[in-house]
């Protein structure tokens, strides 16, 4: 067990050395001049252009350019926010815990509510709660989050005044000695809800068809026969043997969440990296693009790590097959 | 109510496992449609909401170089003087007296005593030497060094070949002496520019730039607490030398979408809020008592590229633009009468500014007459002109106008959508080199409030490229009168050179397609009080004369 975790980590090292190349060279090939840009909109001395270029050394070659960057980041050094001038990586300290706290909070819902579903259509397969569900699913999934979210703003901040419209909250706690902020309670919500529901749809859908599948094999027919109470023979039965795929859905679901929430960010004004990424591309924070995507990168594929991890815990045969 | 607050907790805390089955727990309340109980601030404490788009990128003052910058750098900081924000007048600030020869070469100004930093710390004339020696410094390279670089010893400092600032003096503790190369008729409104904040020392000069999350200065506001793109608080300064400000704290929050920012202003969240998302006519009619608008010294134009062919030389060509484009359309129904229709390019309101100068107006006929004339009839044997824009609804509209016009005449127009640093390559070039955009739109807004913040810095032809005439246009006559304009004391006698120049480049050489001046729009709630629009932009409308009157409670939810 522990070897293959060892073997699987340091799989990872050339996953994460193309990451950081590719994204180089997309960073790289943004056209538009940073230099430029954070001498002013307006007007801007070309002394001063020309004085910044140098010191960040976008003059240089293209070589040499890449090979500093690889040497920093080996030093664990991810380069100095253009904009901000403050280390990238305490930018993405306190821009990550948003995106988690959101994606984590999220997929709880979006597991609980979508596994619960699921089963639900299958009790009811063919049947119009089937229907219904399938078909609410449907729209969930079909969604955009831009649309979504506003929609809901309207309907359960605006006009009912349940939930905040919008924003992190200014008085949440923080967490002491890492100066994480965490979001207000009621904060959470509405952009917490929003990307449940998008989530929820794929992962009741998948539920549905793995369950109905495992629900036809002989072990559950001879289970029911055998007199188990139906509550037995699709919650310890079925469902476990139906989570394998529910669970591959969760964790690409999840990693997408932890980068793909841009929209979601951006309607609900939430600080998270998503938002942060976008304005660093808008504003040619080269260094704050690179460091918030390899961030990214990061979590998506310790999340798919974990997402294999669970398979031994949720199916013997897979450690059987591993040993 | 004026605030939503929770009971603020502190204390050390356990960590993970308690704060995601908190969020856990709820996110399902939420979900369930639970509310929970707000407790109320008292009501005695004065707090503004304001919406920003985002952080403001440089709160180094020496740096301030865009709207949301300079609206921070002015109420952090303060300079010698400052601009009464309605009428631009130049009103005393860190200095409450100055003399200045006849000649306009020196300049002496009396500090106030009794001045302070927001660390305690006295305010002396070497904290004006120390803060405007650092905006020249060229280690710093301050975006904005122009505005000290016509005194004494300034090139030879900013280049690195002196190692002092011989214009630079302090006579005593409370008076400071500077000195110019040449007559700068408007030195004082430079002087009132956030650029030129005065800094302590002992917080600016931090190689570390721990200044950057902690600003120091002598203003109304301090940073109370900065989180970013959340929000950032500024507490008023009991010490400030005009007097404590009658606002305990003004928050600003940090949200991006304006549709969203809509419905928090209009759920009570805000009580100040700019860029508005929607039909501004719609959102003046329903919210009338809220809705302001007036004049902001700032020009919108179609730059075309006088270096590259076909606008090089064509002179007719440039006219035929000009005729065709329906401006009055384009104010009356995209901008829907938030702009007016620009005949020239200096804005009402600025000094100088010529209501005689006719400008172009709608006329097709004429448009393909100087078609015509220009050598391509009816178009013809031209090229498809690419016309480069940044993404934005709005100005994506007036484009999609400006090529069905051009369109109508017979000019083919392609439109470039593209971001704004691709924009602004694209436009700008540099000082050699012509940018690869023929035909653009550009906004160019007064940093002070003199004929010169816009003639010299866009028709100059020294100017070319990034330091602002990015038309490229070249006429020795208007370099002439531009020049011998700035050296001129005396308004009155300024004036007459501004008006023939501005008049050579619209009538005589069409430099670009004049479009139209903007308003300053905003909403705020009737209950805050002391709200002061100037001309000089959103970020000049100072936060220490506003206070809040009534009962929000009753008027914001």
């Amino acid at each position: 067990m522990i070897s293959y975790v060892l073997r699987r980590l340091l799989s990872l090292i050339p996953v994460l050395w193309a990451v950081v190349t590719i994204i180089w060279v997309c960073v790289f090939l943004l056209p538009g001049d940073p230099a430029s840009l954070l001498a002013g909109g307006q007007r801007s001395d070309p002394r001063v252009i020309a004085r910044i270029r140098s010191e960040w050394g976008l003059d240089d070659p293209a070589g040499r350019q890449y090979l500093g960057y690889l040497a920093r980041l080996a030093r664990g050094d991810l380069g100095t926010s253009y904009l901000q001038g403050r280390p990238v990586a305490r930018v993405i300290g306190e821009a990550f815990p948003p995106t988690a706290f959101l994606a984590v909070s999220a997929m709880l819902l979006a597991a609980a509510g979508g596994i619960g579903l699921g089963l639900l259509s299958a009790a009811h397969a063919r049947r119009w709660l089937d229907d219904l569900l399938t078909f609410l699913s449907l729209v969930f999934v079909s969604l955009p989050a831009f649309w979504l979210g506003l929609m809901l703003i309207l309907l359960f901040a605006s006009r009912l005044g349940w939930l905040p419209v919008l924003g992190y909250g200014m008085e949440g706690l923080r967490i002491p000695k890492t100066g994480i902020l965490l979001p207000e309670l009621r904060h959470f919500g509405l952009p917490a809800f929003t990307l449940a529901l998008i989530s929820m749809g794929t992962v009741a859908r998948i539920t549905r068809a793995a369950l109905l599948d495992v629900l036809g094999s002989d072990f559950i027919r001879s289970s029911a026969a055998r007199g188990s109470a139906p509550a037995t023979v699709y919650l310890r039965h079925a469902l476990r043997n139906a989570l394998i795929p529910v669970v591959t859905v969760i964790g690409v679901d999840f990693a997408a969440l932890l980068g793909g929430a841009v929209a979601t960010e951006f309607v609900f004004a939430w600080p998270g990296l998503g938002k942060a990424i976008v304005r660093g591309i808008a504003d040619r924070d080269l260094p704050l693009v690179e460091g918030g995507v390899l961030c990214l990168s990061l979590a998506f594929v310790l999340v798919n790590l974990a997402v294999d991890l669970c398979y031994l815990a949720v199916d013997p045969r897979v450690r059987l097959r591993n040993s | 109510m004026l605030t939503q607050r929770w009971i603020a907790r502190t204390g050390p805390r356990s960590a993970a496992p308690a704060l995601l089955l908190g969020a856990m727990a709820l996110s399902l309340c939420s979900w369930a449609g639970c509310s929970v109980a707000e407790p109320t601030r008292p009501r005695w404490e004065q707090i503004l909401r304001v919406r920003m788009r985002e952080d403001p990128p440089d709160t180094d003052p020496a740096q301030s170089a865009d709207t949301l910058s300079d609206r921070l750098n002015l109420e952090v900081h303060d300079g010698l003087v400052d601009f009464e924000p309605l009428t631009l007048e130049i009103i005393s600030a860190v200095a409450e007296a100055w003399e200045v020869t006849s000649d306009g070469l020196h300049y002496t100004f009396h500090l106030r005593p009794g001045v302070r930093f927001q660390n305690g710390r006295a305010l002396t004339s070497d904290d004006v030497l120390y803060s405007f020696r650092r905006i020249l410094d060229p280690k710093v390279h301050s975006q904005r060094s122009e505005i000290l670089s016509g005194v004494q010893g300034a090139k030879e400092f900013l280049s690195g070949t002196s190692p002092r600032v011989e214009g630079l003096e302090a006579a005593d503790p409370l008076t400071v002496r500077i000195t110019l190369t040449h007559p700068i008729p408007y030195f004082l409104q430079l002087l009132a520019t956030p650029a030129a904040a005065i800094v302590p020392r002992e917080v600016y000069d931090d190689p570390g730039k721990g200044f950057l999350e902690h600003p120091v200065g002598c203003g109304p506001f301090k940073v109370a607490r900065w989180e970013r793109s959340n929000y950032l608080e500024l507490a008023a300064f009991g010490d400030y030398y005009r007097g404590r400000p009658k606002l305990d704290r003004v928050v600003i929050r940090f949200i991006e979408n304006p549709a969203s920012a809509m419905e928090e202003y209009k759920s009570g969240g805000l009580e100040w809020m700019d860029e508005m998302a929607g039909s501004e006519t719609e959102i003046a009619r329903s919210l009338p008592r809220d809705y302001r608008k007036g004049p902001y010294l700032a020009t919108y134009y179609y730059g075309m590229n006088l270096a590259r062919p076909p606008f090089r030389g064509n002179v007719n060509l440039r006219k035929a633009f000009n005729y065709a484009v329906n401006r009055e359309t384009i104010c009356a129904q995209i901008f829907e009468g938030t702009h007016t229709i620009a005949h020239g390019i200096l804005p009402p309101g600025t000094p100088g500014f010529n209501p005689g100068l006719k400008g172009f107006d709608y006329d097709p006929e004429k448009a393909r007459e100087y078609l015509a004339k220009a050598g391509y009839p009816g178009g013809k044997g031209l090229a498809p002109i690419d016309l480069w824009v940044n993404n934005n609804q709005k100005m994506l509209q007036v484009a999609q106008k400006v090529q069905a016009d051009l369109k109508a005449v017979g000019v083919p127009v392609r439109i470039q959508a593209v971001d704004f640093a691709n924009f602004l390559q694209a436009v700008r070039g540099t000082p050699q080199t012509p940018g690869e955009a023929l035909f653009y739109k550009f906004g160019w807004q007064a940093d002070y409030p003199d004929p010169d913040a816009f003639l010299y810095w866009l028709l100059h032809s020294r100017n070319a490229g990034p330091a602002g005439n990015m038309a490229r246009y070249s006429n020795p006559k208007v370099d002439e009168l531009l020049d011998r304009a700035r050296s001129l004391l005396r308004m009155e006698e300024r004036i007459p050179l501004y008006r023939e120049a501005e008049r050579i480049a619209v009538e005589e050489d069409a430099a670009w397609l004049f479009v139209s001046n903007y308003t300053e729009r905003f909403l705020v709630k009737p209950y805050v009080k002391g709200v002061v629009l100037s001309p000089l932009g959103m970020s000049r409308t100072p936060f220490d004369r506003m206070w809040l009157e009534g009962s929000p409670g009753s008027e914001s939810r």
